[in-house]
């Protein structure tokens, strides 16, 4: 399998060159002939760190420097365009990388800037963007055959807030097709190789994201969250993943795979990168009837403050350890060990951290499969060849049209999902399987309101182990490692994953904090504690 | 920078290729092309054309009402196909002696909003094919329904105005169905709560209630036009709505190509859902009728057939009469589509009752199916056989969230109704003392309606003497007969209220031939004028003209005489005894007076000279 859409990059590279960087030269139509890295094989190595500090710098310095004018976002883009040629090959993150309207959409920022006009919050912040969030005249496919050819007439919300904010779109970002997998495996452009080992899956289905961004490949990226796929990258990568509660950021332009669990969320190497883009994309939209009304609150401004000025802001918050995941015995050791010590983290901080029991979620992944199956079914019907994308025009008539696209243009999994959702909404079983589902995602999202009644934050493993090798495990065996982030999809309830502490030479492992319904700023700053206390 | 950044630019943008093309690139406009011709491709067949009844009589009499001919008209049906003996009445009479027929109907109403029910798209009819389409009801990935507050405006308020019991919270549902005319294979409508329920709807010439189900909100699919193929017209007309899951067997596959106009796709329609409580083709059609009365009054849709947006599907069960006259059991629904106009509903109807009382006196068994109605042949023929119920899968649409019509909100809509017609009717017999069938033609459009009780009410206030019932009488006689029939003539006109004439100058005109200025037989010859011409005043124009009645005994006696000498013959049979010829003089004394003379002054003259046999026979 090869790539779907990747572009000459001859400009990237001449100012890859004039920066005195040396390259081979670069193949046509091919971002792979940039690339100074052979292609990757299954011997495990870490991809480079970077050499050029700029690739070091928070989204919140960089737009602050693009803004003042002390750094060029064409210098930014240049950097970030040379880690992609560095480091692309072996990870392979990106679908679409159109390296010529980056570095074009850095240079009018620094035209604007230089026309005296005042730029956004995320000024020259160079973000790539999963592939199904939709972005006009960009192609975009959702990682699926049957949207080859498919190119959007409009943006995502999320997509233009952050060309509002005056971000730089570096590409679309590798993922499990249609959102529907836990390894990016299933994209029909083929796979991303997790930065920290090559031979490893770097999760999914927002895998290309927490590449990029892990990578250094972006400085932040978009993801989608609809059981997991967000915060179980981020946690195998070891970068920052936040899952938004549902409706915080508008659905509109996001491919739809279980509409009544699909949030689009930010990825980040810190917590205040996520939560700089989550403010940009997050607050009310008049096209998406779910996304919540109201403005989105300056999360970065606030968490900043909070943690400047030394208030011990966790003093006195009460956290819950969620008992049952942690004693799961299919638990990886590491991942136990990461979350026993955010524990201890947290409790030096001044919170206490209880144990929670939590039984009724030992249900959430057969409901979360249910419905999220059940919605999809209905979401992908769309897909049949009649009026874009792909399709079979031998056929003879309408239903062998029908079948023949969907048969080559979906792939196994995503036919799976469907033809198990199909079953579950079907007369008879109805009852059985949606309705029950349901009845369960109410029991959850009522055992949880009643959780945090009595804590703030429930503390627990992002994914029972750390990043699995690629091709390891079947697409089914995966299903029952989103146990532990479903609840919060099924409840709508914020939730993020931050790298906790490991051990020198070890895989990374996130920590997940899921906050109350709304208290997304909460959770991004309890993260933000965390995340400082590790790093110190 | 060598490279000139446009060029590169350009290229980049457009040079993206897929690894996967299956058997070959399809054109994207394929399915989108448009029909070469401006005006957009019909699916319908015009329909035969069956006579129109003929207008009621012309009225004789002016203010004082002539009971013989209200008396006359009142014996015709209300329905416009009633009207005359069809072909196989005979025969549907006999199949009616022995079995009980049950219809029931589902409508779809186009809701009169500017745009669609889910985007801003423009509901606007006549335009090139897909131009008014977006990517939302195009179906493109990601994109997210947003509902159209006036969809549920209307639809409560049809709701209301079939009494029905409103939701205070309704949700959304998806109905999931693979068809080529919904762009995103499942429609959104409403399942398990529609957002009005349980109401009736009352026939007007029988008072028979017939009870409304439930009203729900849903959006109509892409018009697919099938070219080349024989039968297009049915085929195609069968897509929207329930089109499910006869794709492979119907017209799709006869055709080489198909092309779907989604300038319909997302528009909104309330479906209404009738009991089964009608017996006939006639009562399926009064129901209808009145159906689109109503929603014509309430201003939630224009009600038009003959464009779609009204639409009629028809179930039809019959059951043996039992002893005491009443249906065993209920048999098996046979549904009918294709019912492009309210003639076609009544004749489809009876000949489907008469088709399966044939099926069952042969002892066979009728089938669960639906059928269309072919308007040529005057026939139906099946369209697809129901294996069991459709499963489409219903589930509660997770993009649009439940929503909440509060009392207050309801007390509002309910305050913005206007009167409807069957409160009109009852009023305008209560307090005009107009016959029913009167009533119900005046009642017929809103905007005539309001014509008529304008004309009565400036009568009253200018001062003429005569009672309410009367002045009444008066204007509906010349509303629903001379008016009547002109209005019917001209094309797009509806009621008067859509010529030139104002209920003032009609008011006028009646008020001067009440006063004897003019006859009324000159009234009839200005209606016309009237029709065509605005008119400030009307006595001016009688001035003008030279039309005011003469009154002067002596003028109208000369001319009388003038008559006489000229018709000797006639006097002298007159004389004889023949008396009816007082009505020849009569006659001949308005045409020598170009009708202005007075008509009871002449007609007391003409017998009088008559009889007096001192008057010359000629000289």
């Amino acid at each position: 399998m090869s790539r779907c859409a990747f572009l000459s990059l001859p400009r990237a590279w001449e100012a890859a060159r004039q920066l005195g960087n040396t390259r081979s030269s670069p193949r046509k139509h091919g971002v792979r002939g940039l690339c100074g890295v052979q292609r990757a094989t299954n011997t495990r190595h870490s991809t480079p760190l970077p050499r050029n500090h700029l690739l070091t710098l928070s989204a919140h310095q960089v737009a602050r420097s693009v803004r003042s004018g002390e750094l060029s976002a064409e210098r930014i883009a240049t950097a970030y365009l040379e880690q992609v040629a560095a480091v692309e090959a072996s990870v392979g993150a990106y679908l679409v990388l159109d390296a010529e309207a980056v570095l074009e959409r850095a240079r009018s920022l620094d035209a604007r800037r230089a026309r005296g006009e005042k730029l956004g919050a995320l000024a020259g912040v160079p973000i790539a963007v999963k592939d199904n969030l939709v972005t006009a005249h960009l192609a975009t496919t959702a990682g699926s055959r049957l949207l080859s050819q498919y190119t959007p007439p409009y943006h995502a919300t999320c997509v233009e807030r952050l060309l509002r904010a005056d971000a730089v779109l570096m590409g679309k970002t590798v993922m499990d097709e249609f959102g529907m997998g836990s390894s990016t495996e299933t994209c029909a452009y083929g796979m991303t190789r997790n930065p920290v080992d090559t031979t490893r899956t770097p999760g999914g289905s927002s895998g290309g994201s927490a590449a990029a961004a892990a990578a250094h490949m972006a400085l932040a990226a978009l993801g989608s969250d609809t059981g997991g796929s967000v915060r179980q990258p981020a946690s195998f990568c070891g970068v920052v993943g936040m899952k938004p509660s549902y409706g915080r950021v508008s659905r509109n332009g996001l491919i739809a795979y279980a509409s009544s669990l699909d949030t689009v969320g930010p990825m980040g190497r810190t917590v205040g990168d996520v939560a700089l883009c989550l403010e940009a994309i997050a607050g009310a939209d008049d096209a998406d009837s779910t996304c919540l009304p109201g403005a989105a609150p300056p999360f970065w401004g606030r968490i900043t403050e909070a943690l400047a000025e030394d208030q011990a802001p966790l003093r006195g918050k009460r956290i819950g350890l969620w008992t049952e995941a942690l004693d799961d015995i299919q638990v990886d050791d590491s991942v136990r060990a990461t979350i026993l010590q955010a524990r201890d983290t947290f409790t030096a901080l001044g919170a206490e951290v209880r144990p929670v029991s939590l039984p009724h979620l030992a249900a959430a992944c057969s409901a979360y499969y249910i419905l999220a199956s059940s919605e999809a079914s209905s979401n992908l019907a769309r897909y049949d060849g009649v009026r874009y994308g792909a399709r079979d025009p031998e056929a003879a008539n309408t239903v062998s049209m029908y079948t023949s696209t969907r048969t080559h243009g979906l792939g196994e999994e995503v036919k799976r999902r469907v033809m198990l959702g199909t079953y579950a909404l079907s007369a008879g079983y109805y009852e059985a399987y949606y309705r029950q589902a349901m009845r369960v995602r109410n029991v959850i999202t009522l055992a949880l309101r009643g959780l945090f009644e009595d804590v703030d934050w429930l503390l627990a493993p992002v994914a029972p182990t750390p990043a699995f090798r690629l091709g390891e495990k079947r697409a089914v065996d995966m299903y029952s490692g989103d146990r532990m982030t479903v609840p919060a999809s099924l409840a709508g309830l914020p939730a993020i994953s931050v790298p906790g502490k490991v051990g020198e030479g070890q895989l990374p492992v996130g920590v997940q904090l899921i906050g109350r319904y709304l208290d997304d700023e909460g959770v991004l700053l309890a993260a933000a504690a965390l995340e400082r206390a590790t790093k110190a | 920078m060598a490279q000139p950044a446009s060029t590169a630019m350009g290229a980049a943008r457009t040079a993206y290729v897929s690894s996967w093309t299956p058997r070959g690139a399809v054109p994207f406009r394929r399915v989108f092309a448009v029909a070469k011709s401006s005006r957009p491709v019909s699916w319908r067949r015009p329909a035969r054309r069956t006579a129109p009844p003929p207008p009621p009589p012309p009225p004789t009499i002016w203010l004082q009402a002539s009971s013989g001919t209200a008396a006359a008209a009142n014996t015709r049906s209300a329905s416009p196909s009633t009207g005359g003996r069809r072909k196989g009445a005979e025969e549907l009479e006999r199949v009616l002696e022995r079995y009980v027929p049950t219809v029931g109907v589902e409508v779809h109403v186009q809701l009169a909003t500017r745009t669609k029910a889910y985007c801003a798209c423009s509901t606007r009819l006549g335009a090139l094919p897909n131009t008014q389409v977006c990517p939302v009801c195009l179906g493109h990935p990601g994109t997210l329904p947003v509902l159209n507050a006036r969809v549920l405006e209307l639809t409560v308020k049809s709701g209301l105005a079939m009494h029905c019991e409103i939701a205070e919270w309704t949700k959304f549902d998806r109905k999931n169905y693979f068809y080529p005319d919904t762009p995103k294979n499942y429609q959104i409508s409403q399942y398990d709560v529609p957002a009005a329920a349980d109401g009736w709807i009352e026939l007007p010439t029988s008072g028979k209630r017939v009870h409304i189900v439930r009203a729900h909100m849903e959006e109509d699919s892409a018009k697919m036009i099938h070219p080349g193929e024989v039968g297009a017209n049915v085929a195609a007309a069968t897509g929207a709505n329930g089109g499910a899951s006869e794709f492979g067997t119907g017209a799709l596959s006869q055709s080489s190509y198909s092309l779907a106009d989604h300038n319909r796709a997302g528009v909104p329609l309330v479906e209404i859902v009738s009991g089964p409580d009608m017996a006939s083709g006639a009562e399926a059609v009064e129901f209808g009728e009145e159906l689109q009365r109503i929603l014509r009054y309430a201003q939630v849709s224009n009600g038009n057939m003959q464009d779609g947006s009204l639409r009629l599907d028809v179930n039809v069960s019959i059951a043996p009469r039992a002893t005491d006259g009443a249906a065993t059991e209920l048999g098996t629904k046979v549904e009918l589509k294709n019912l492009n106009s309210f003639s076609a509903v009544e004749r489809a109807v009876d000949h489907e009752i008469v088709r399966q009382a044939a099926l069952l006196d042969r002892g066979e068994r009728v089938r669960q199916e639906t059928r269309l109605w072919d308007e040529r042949d005057q026939t139906t023929r099946l369209m697809r056989v129901k294996e069991g119920t459709s499963d489409y899968r219903y589930f509660p649409e997770p993009d649009i969230p439940p929503v909440h019509v509060s009392a207050e909100q309801v007390q509002e809509w309910r305050a913005q109704l206007p009167e409807l017609p069957a409160e009109k009717r009852a009023r305008y017999v209560r307090e005009y003392q107009l016959s029913e069938y009167d009533a119900r033609l005046l009642s017929a459009d809103r905007r005539g309606a309001e014509f008529f009780e304008r004309t009565v009410q400036v009568l009253q206030s200018g001062g003429v003497s005569t009672e309410v019932a009367a002045l009444a009488k008066a204007c509906a006689n010349w509303l629903t007969g001379d008016v009547a029939a002109l209005v019917k003539q001209k094309r797009g006109a509806s009621s008067a209220a859509d010529t030139q004439l104002t209920p003032e100058s009609l008011a006028e005109m009646i008020a001067l031939i009440e006063d004897g200025t003019i006859s009324g037989k000159i009234g009839k010859e200005l209606v016309p004028h009237l029709l065509e011409h605005a008119c400030a005043s009307v006595r001016a124009l009688v001035e003008e003209r030279g039309l005011t009645q003469l009154g002067d005994p002596a003028a109208i006696a000369d001319m009388v005489r003038e008559v006489m000498r000229a018709h000797p013959q006639n006097v002298q049979a007159y004389r004889g005894g023949k008396t009816k010829l007082a009505g020849f003089f009569v006659g001949q004394v308005m045409k020598v007076s170009g009708g202005r003379a007075d008509p009871a002054l002449t007609n007391r003259l003409v017998t009088e000279l008559l009889q007096s046999e001192s008057e010359p026979l000629g000289q």
